[in-house]
């Protein structure tokens, strides 16, 4: 056998354990060595340097008792049994330095020593947040608001809690006060990576003025849903990058990623477009709202920025859904989606569909309706 | 099995080709990486990626896998050593291969008679057993160093540990599977 073969035996382990080496560890002990990589050294070092010190103590008392100092007697030693309220003042000042402090130091010491190293580690451990729905079930595709999930399919380096804390629906975007912003024009001369997972998919931008309008005609007839979202990184610690928090997945086209702001009453949209039959895409990326009035619904990096969470915290933030009105069921005052919507969608010229799976939101009983 | 890993193998059944985009988005970091570390390039590895994510296209409908993430791992790995193999057919290439390759003789020499007779699927489960045993975090290690062929510095990173403490655990190990396959009988 050679060793080639080998290597690809170890290809053709057991898949579980394969899975369980990507997902990596997310154990308190890990997040020690990831908060104190030299925890263990320094942990040497100082019961060595205290022990050195402790023992200095003990020679040094050794020493002393040995060559005691000037003033220092016997009789100032037996001082314990004695009531010093009848010494006079000279003997009690000799007796409280020589006596009581060289007794008591090296204990001290050593308890010092003890104290300072499990505190570090308790309180690891107990800021490690586990919750008990960490696996996402099956059902939580449906989801309505109050609703808790986990999502770690949604990041490559944790997991990451969803808690629906409200959703709206508007008409139209411009009810929800919105603006529809072509930024085409700026990437009418790229050339870039349409589906990266096909070889030879470079496109050109090709998209017209038309198709623009196109767009725009069919988004007046969606729903702008917004929905009011809790993240928390329960207990991400980065496996595959070098970086600890969550992180949105990485769009594999991802190569149009520029540094573009946008005002909170714009959206973006642009297109590209590839040789392909029922190729010609139209990507909007889903609107993210801060607090501070920012809103990031283009690049990449800035995105990344955005919603960077690190372990243990949380953010909310409002996130804006088209929902066409005709996959869309009213009852009541409730807004149902009757297919699947989902955070990035998608149009496609040849078949119409803009929708994604993997997010469905359940509005009942939560919608706006002043619609 | 993972409820996203269930929607993608349907997607692909259903001939979605968005599933191929999900399934390079979730999965296909980790596949790269393999694939650079494997073939020292950025384009050789998305080659092999796409080439990985194609053949799952092609094969998961008639027999979809268990473990998805794994799946396309170890399709990724067998393509960017199988290119790795024709590159070098030319030109004897340095990297993280050789290395692992070199480190691995200490479990099992290319010398021995014996191992000409070993039949790979009772090696493979061998490993397997061995690897039962070992602690999860060594079987980390050792797997992101030869499965996934991750340099150390990587692997010290993941688990908070040095670089020289890697080496040392994988030494310790690979000296453990050693002895494990000579009381295997591999040996």
């Amino acid at each position: 056998m050679k060793h080639d073969d080998l290597l690809e035996i170890m290809g053709e382990i057991d898949p579980q354990f394969i899975e369980d080496a990507v997902r990596g560890s997310r154990s308190p002990k890990l997040l020690l060595r990831r908060l104190f990589p030299y925890a263990g050294g320094a942990a040497a070092v100082l019961i060595l340097g205290f022990s050195a010190f402790v023992i200095y103590g003990v020679i040094r008392d050794g020493i002393a008792q040995q060559n005691p100092p000037a003033g220092y007697t016997e009789t100032a030693a037996s001082l314990p049994g004695t009531d010093l309220t009848q010494i006079s003042g000279a003997e009690t000042a000799t007796a409280s330095v020589t006596t009581a402090p060289r007794a008591e130091l090296p204990s001290d010491e050593f308890v010092e020593v003890i104290v300072t190293e499990p505190p570090v580690t308790t309180t690891a451990m107990s800021t490690l947040p586990v919750p008990a729905d960490m696996e996402m079930p099956d059902a939580a595709l449906n989801q309505s608001v109050g609703d808790r999930m986990s999502v770690n399919w949604l990041s490559t380096s944790g997991v990451l809690a969803v808690t629906i804390e409200d959703a709206q629906y508007y008409a139209s975007y411009e009810e929800a006060g919105l603006e529809f912003s072509d930024f085409t024009e700026q990437f009418q001369e790229e050339q870039f990576y349409a589906l990266r997972y096909k070889q030879d998919a470079v496109s050109s931008y090709t998209v017209q003025a038309d198709d623009v309008r196109k767009i725009q005609e069919l988004l007046r007839d969606q729903y702008f849903v917004k929905v009011r979202v809790k993240l928390e990184n329960i207990n991400a610690i980065s496996s595959l990058t070098q970086f600890n928090g969550i992180y949105p997945i990485d769009h594999p086209d991802d190569s149009y990623a520029r540094d573009y702001d946008f005002d909170i009453k714009q959206f973006c949209f642009f297109a590209y477009s590839s040789d392909d039959d029922c190729q010609l895409v139209c990507q909007r990326w889903p609107m993210y709202f801060s607090a501070e009035g920012e809103a990031y619904p283009e690049s990449r990096d800035q995105k990344r920025d955005w919603i960077y969470l690190p372990p243990g915290e949380s953010k909310t933030i409002e996130l804006g859904v088209f929902l066409p009105q005709h996959l869309a069921r009213k009852e009541g005052s409730s807004l149902y989606a009757e297919q699947e919507v989902a955070a990035l969608p998608y149009y496609c010229f040849g078949c119409g569909n803009i929708s994604r799976p993997f997010v469905r939101l359940d509005l009942a009983e939560h919608s706006r309706t002043d619609t | 099995m993972r409820i996203e890993d269930k929607i993608i193998i349907e997607q692909i059944a259903a001939r979605d080709e968005r599933a191929l985009e999900t399934l390079a988005a979730l999965y296909g970091e980790i596949c790269r990486r393999t694939a650079r570390n494997i073939l020292g390039s950025d384009a050789d590895a998305e080659e092999a990626l796409n080439d990985a994510l194609f053949r799952a296209w092609n094969a998961i409908p008639a027999s979809p896998p268990a473990h998805l993430q794994a799946y396309l791992i170890t399709l990724t790995r067998r393509i960017a050593l199988d290119m790795r193999k024709s590159q070098t057919r030319t030109k004897r290439g340095g990297g993280i291969v050789p290395a692992a390759l070199s480190e691995l003789e200490e479990c099992i020499s290319a010398d021995s008679d014996v191992e000409q007779a070993v039949d790979r699927t009772l090696l493979r489960d061998a490993i397997d057993r061995f690897l039962m045993q070992l602690s999860t975090e060594k079987r980390r290690i050792f797997i992101e160093r030869y499965t996934l062929f991750l340099r150390t510095t990587e692997i010290a990173e993941r688990h908070g540990m040095t670089d020289s403490a890697v080496n040392m655990a994988l030494s310790r190990i690979r000296k453990a599977l050693h002895t494990f396959l000579e009381e295997e009988g591999f040996l």
